[in-house]
């Protein structure tokens, strides 16, 4: 119903322009611009572009403007200008204004599906049109947990992970020392596969399942543990402690309790450090992050649902990037596939054979497992039965199993579905790890399939630059796995050597809308670094404001008094140029609160105040242009005269003092985290803010008395010739 | 209205002397105050105990915050969370923790028969369910976590701290409490502040309102760490460099020291005091220094355009009296300025409470010196670096006014 009037309504504005540039020839250009701006907009509406509607429906007003009698054109257009940012002003604050004043709908009591529904009535203008502007105007502008209170989130860090990743690590080291002792492996290079292999012959190192901070090392024979002498074990004698059995056969090394403990602590202090980077990501949010013994403590303002669950999603993604060799030239499952009876094997549970390329031109059939979801089972589930299972059969040493999204395309519906898991047989070695990730994006594919969906492209540092190249280079035409918080996001074959470490993860087989969310959700995951250990949401609890009511209310008074003040005293020291500079002060306030409604900032106490300041500072450029006004009239100069001439010298002291305010912002913005970072772009926007103001809007008003009204006299406040 | 009549000229510069050093000791002050009585950081920095209580009559958070600070504890958080069960439940949060002693944690350490590398376990008393391997007193002081290499016995974890002097454990069943099967993880509780702050709920609200035990109590750590202490220092430091290069670039060399020293001059003002009134430093207080940053170099850099261009217009004139007349011009301007902006903040200063208040009282003072530095810090120190290093300033005021007709290109209004 409201996208009728709107499509006709401005097809309509649109005709009537036309109408009048053909009857006006003098302002044609003016009127022209209005009816392609109002054509733009019905097109919008005919297709459902909301934000596209708004900005063509917002320059009619300013085109008209232009059409307009007044003064010149560059006034017009200045004019046509400022009122455009009013309005798309009212149209940023007004869904804050509505939630404000009557209260957030909470649409408690219906299925997601009918929400679903709900909302995209409301975003195509069926309930009406304020129901149309909240449901297309996403942002708000919220209270902060001072005022209003939030969402508090207790997650635990799982810092046994982090135990067993430094355990994994020496794990490592020890079987390279190993190699090179026990003569299998010369020279500095890193020991390749083969030779670690070889090591199976002479002994075995067993991970403690029961605990994370143990390993123990077993030789086959006396004779080769002596080769592992004090002297070889230096490296790992200040953080482990290694006890021999009586036998010298069997040497179990353990992390020492005070290295564990400095693990624990790090481990939790880093995951703190991720969990704020993620946060500031998300916006101008004035969250808490704090910790309490091996737990963080988020508290999240607002009291949207949905911003929640976003922030839930992006802080408990580990987001612990892998890449590992698949292993094609051993084919583990087949065995298991031939001997295994049908009966055996868990429900859902099938093989099947693929063509693995082993090397260029060379292919190799190989069996994986495939694990199907039951009907109306989780995929969350179908994983747990397939791990499950896996967890039952001998997995080598140096190998481990991967397990990947496995996903159909279902023709008499058109989509891809994810109908269960596979597996892939991997290294279990790493050869790139998320640490060597420089820089994260979502970018749009633009590949000959034509899907248009989105991927994530990773640029890794020199160091992850030079091991992918040389890993790609090595294994042409094998299949390497990305593996993203212990899932294969896919495992792509090898091409061609690939240099300057680029590296890209596709988003799978979701629909584009879904493909975005996801690339730029891992986006920001990656950028903000990976958790040192999983943590899992122990505990969630909203909460009220941290100030009373009653010191929210004076506060208030405070800020309401404060500014009255402030205009009151402007307007008795420079009578009417003081109307000027309070309207533009009072534009000022409220063009700042729409950019920071734009954000999705939140608003505490402090916020406030500092908006009460930077009345202040939006004042001292319009007493810095008065001043000027003031001097040139008394050197005896016309209105309009002073006026320009005012300007002109004012501007200088106004643009420095503006640029070195901006200087400490942008470069606070940089560097900063946290609140200092909302705080800085908060400035950034406040002096953007009151330049357009200060400089641009109070001329406007001047030039209309100087060039329109053409006082004689200009009410400044001081008694001269050409002013009263 | 007219706050300065026009053509009216002060000897600002003639007792600059008297003011730089009325500055310096100021300045002295504040970085004294940094030792004696130094600063008082609040949760924010230091971290805190956080209690969360469930009261069994309806109480308004004002009243719990009431009786929190009649108890003498100073700005509490109290903040109701949400519970369908229970509508009266609260977080409070206060700053104060209760430590122990390193001759307690000794003791205790000692008792857990943890005792140090070195030292020989009295093996007659501690058997291995009893052996700790590895002990970690919570900064609160109100918990230890102790690890075991077997199922513990908790009841002889109990009596093994019966005997240490002003450690005692909290009332109730389920303490000690073995929280981790896995890795044989026991927590202990201790008396601590939060039973205080209990006791004192209990006095002032009444005994029939408060329920014998807090859901929990807790330590919890700072919300700015030393990350965010190092980001926001970094931060101002290169922020400083680049205003630094502006001003030199827009003005001239001579400019851009004074700016910098009246900055800092502003900023280490406004927090010494802060130290010397005692006021809690919160992560408000930082968000009110950096306006201090954005405030002091804008009131500089508009008295500095002044004087640049009363140098190209009075070629006559001493550096000395161009500094005076700038300033005598602009007076009227600053006055004003400071006033409305102070003005806009009086008013929380009146009505605000708590943290608003300071904030306030930082900003009007950082207002204040921000003013009173650009005239009588800024100016004179250039004038200063002018005469010293650059032996009167015939040459370069060439370049000054180049500077000024270059200016004009740029003036989009």
């Amino acid at each position: 119903m409201l996208h009728n009037i709107l499509q006709f309504g401005f097809a309509g504005i649109a005709g009537l322009c036309l109408l009048g540039a053909w009857l006006s020839r003098a302002k044609r250009g003016a009127l022209l611009w209005a009816a392609v701006s109002a054509g733009a907009a019905a097109i919008s509406a005919h297709y459902y572009v909301f934000w596209s509607l708004a900005l063509f429906a917002l320059v009619i007003p300013w085109a008209l403007l232009c059409a307009g009698p007044w003064i010149d054109m560059a006034w017009r257009v200045k004019a046509g200008l400022t009122l455009f940012i009013a309005l798309g002003s009212v149209l940023c604050i007004y869904p804050t204004y509505h939630d404000e004043r009557h209260g957030r709908e909470e649409h408690t009591g219906i299925s997601s599906e009918e929400r679903a529904e709900l909302e995209t009535k409301a975003q195509r203008g069926e309930l009406g049109f304020g129901d149309f502007l909240r449901a297309n105007i996403p942002f708000r502008l919220v209270r902060g947990l001072d005022l209003k209170g939030g969402l508090r989130l207790v997650y635990t860090v799982d810092v046994d992970e982090a135990i067993k990743d430094k355990r994994d690590r020496y794990y490592d080291d020890l079987r390279v020392k190993l190699a090179t002792l026990m003569g299998y492996h010369q020279g500095e290079a890193r020991p390749t596969v083969e030779e670690l292999q070889k090591l199976q012959e002479k002994l075995r190192i067993e991970k403690a399942r029961d605990r994370a901070d143990t390993m123990t090392l077993i030789f086959k024979d006396r004779a080769d543990s002596e080769k592992l002498t004090d002297e070889a074990l230096q490296q790992f004698k200040a953080e482990m402690q290694v006890l021999w059995s009586s036998d010298l056969k069997t040497a179990t090394f353990r992390i020492r309790d005070e290295v564990e403990s400095q693990i624990r602590e790090r481990a939790v202090s880093q995951a703190k450090e991720t969990v704020e980077r993620r946060v500031d990501a998300l916006g101008l949010k004035e969250a808490g992050v704090t910790t309490r013994d091996e737990d963080i403590i988020i508290e999240v303002p607002g009291e949207d649902e949905r911003a929640f669950d976003e922030i839930r999603d992006i802080i408990s993604q580990t987001a612990r990037l892998e890449f590992k060799m698949v292993d094609d030239d051993s084919d583990f499952f087949e065995p298991i596939a031939r001997s295994q009876k049908r009966e055996d094997l868990p429900k859902g549970l099938d093989f099947r054979i693929e063509n693995a390329p082993i090397g260029p031109n060379k292919t190799k059939p190989n069996y994986y497992a495939l694990m199907l979801r039951g009907e109306h089972e989780d995929m969350r589930d179908a994983l747990k039965r397939l791990q499950d299972w896996v967890a039952t059969l001998q997995v080598p040493q140096d190998n481990e199993v991967g397990f990947s999204k496995y996903v159909e395309y279902d023709e008499e519906r058109d989509v891809f579905e994810e109908i269960g898991w596979r597996t892939y047989f991997l290294f279990s070695k790493a050869e790139v790890t998320g640490d060597m990730i420089r820089d994260a994006q979502a970018v749009p594919d633009q590949g000959d399939r034509g899907m248009g969906g989105w991927y994530v492209r990773m640029e890794l540092t020199p160091v992850g630059g030079d091991r992918f190249e040389e890993i790609t280079g090595k294994n042409i035409k094998r299949r390497f796995a990305i593996i993203l918080d212990a899932k294969v996001e896919s495992a792509p074959v090898i091409q061609t050597k690939i240099p300057g470490g680029i590296a890209t993860i596709t988003m799978g087989a979701g629909d584009v809308q879904q493909q975005l969310e996801d690339a730029r959700k891992l986006e920001l995951v990656l950028r903000s670094g990976a958790l040192p250990a999983p943590i899992s949401l122990s505990n969630e609890q909203r909460i009220g404001p941290t100030l009373g009511r009653d010191a929210i209310s004076e506060s208030f008074k405070g800020a309401i008094g404060g500014g009255s003040l402030v205009l009151l005293f402007m307007l008795v020291y420079y009578r009417r140029a003081g109307v000027i500079a309070d309207l533009a002060v009072v534009f000022n306030l409220f063009l700042q609160v729409a950019v920071l409604a734009m954000f999705g900032a939140s608003m505490t106490l402090p916020g406030m105040a500092g908006l009460a300041l930077t009345m202040g500072i939006a004042i001292d450029a319009n007493v810095l242009i008065n001043e000027r006004i003031r001097e040139e009239l008394r050197a005896g100069k016309s209105p309009r005269a002073a006026v320009d001439v005012g300007y002109d010298k004012a501007f200088s002291a106004i643009l420095d003092g503006h640029v070195t305010t901006f200087i400490t912002g942008l470069i606070l913005a940089q560097y900063g985290t946290g609140p200092i970072k909302g705080f800085a772009i908060t400035l950034i926007i406040g002096i953007a803010v009151s330049l357009f103001t200060g400089v641009v809007c109070t001329r406007l008003m001047f030039d209309w008395a100087v060039r329109h009204r053409k006082v004689k006299k200009l009410s400044v406040g001081i008694k001269t010739p050409a002013s009263v | 209205m007219e706050l300065i009549k026009p053509g009216r000229q002060y000897d600002f510069m003639g007792k600059r002397w008297l003011f730089i050093g009325f500055s310096g000791i100021l300045l002295l002050l504040s970085i004294f105050s940094f030792i004696k009585p130094g600063p008082k950081l609040g949760t924010d920095f230091k971290g805190g105990t956080e209690i969360e209580v469930a009261f069994t009559a309806p109480v308004s958070a004002s009243d719990v915050r009431e009786a929190i600070e009649q108890g003498g504890f100073s700005s509490p958080d109290v903040v109701a969370v949400s519970d369908p069960a229970n509508p009266n439940r609260y977080l409070i949060r206060v700053q104060d923790v209760s430590a122990l002693g390193d001759a307690q944690k000794g003791k205790i350490t000692a008792q857990l028969c943890h005792p140090d590398e070195g030292t020989p376990l009295p093996a007659d008393r501690c058997p291995v369910q009893l052996q700790a391997h590895e002990v970690k007193f919570s900064p609160g002081g109100d918990k230890i976590a102790a690890r075991y290499e077997v199922a513990p016995d908790l009841e002889g974890i109990k009596k093994q701290l019966a005997g240490v002097e002003g450690v005692a454990l909290r009332e109730g069943a389920n303490n000690p409490v073995l929280v981790s099967e896995r890795d044989h993880k026991v927590e202990i509780y201790l008396k601590s502040k939060g039973d205080q702050l209990m006791d004192v709920l209990r006095s002032s609200l009444g005994a029939d309102k408060v329920p014998a035990q807090a859901l929990r109590v807790e330590w919890i750590g700072p919300k700015a760490g030393d990350q965010l202490r190092d980001s926001a220092i970094k931060s101002v430091l290169v922020a400083l460099l680049f205003i630094m290069a502006y001003v030199a670039f827009r003005f001239d060399v001579r400019f851009a020291p004074g700016g910098i020293i009246a900055l800092i001059h502003d900023v280490g003002i406004a927090l010494g005091a802060m130290v010397i009134t005692q006021r809690e430093i919160t992560l408000s207080t930082v968000a009110a220094l950096l306006t201090i940053v954005g405030y002091s170099i804008t009131d500089t850099v508009v008295v500095y355009d002044r004087i640049r261009e009363n140098l190209s217009k009075h070629r006559d004139k001493t550096f000395a009296e161009i500094i005076n007349l700038s300033i005598s011009e602009m007076l009227g301007r600053t006055i004003l300025v400071s006033c409305a902006t102070a003005l806009s903040l009086v008013m929380f200063f009146i009505w605000g409470t708590g943290t608003l208040k300071d904030f306030a009282f930082t900003l009007v003072v950082g207002i204040v010196v921000g003013t009173y530095s650009s005239i009588y810090v800024a100016a004179p120190l250039t004038e200063w670096i002018d005469r010293r290093f650059f032996k009167g300033s015939s040459y370069k005021r060439k370049k000054v006014s180049r500077v000024r007709a270059d200016k004009r290109a740029d003036a989009v209004v």
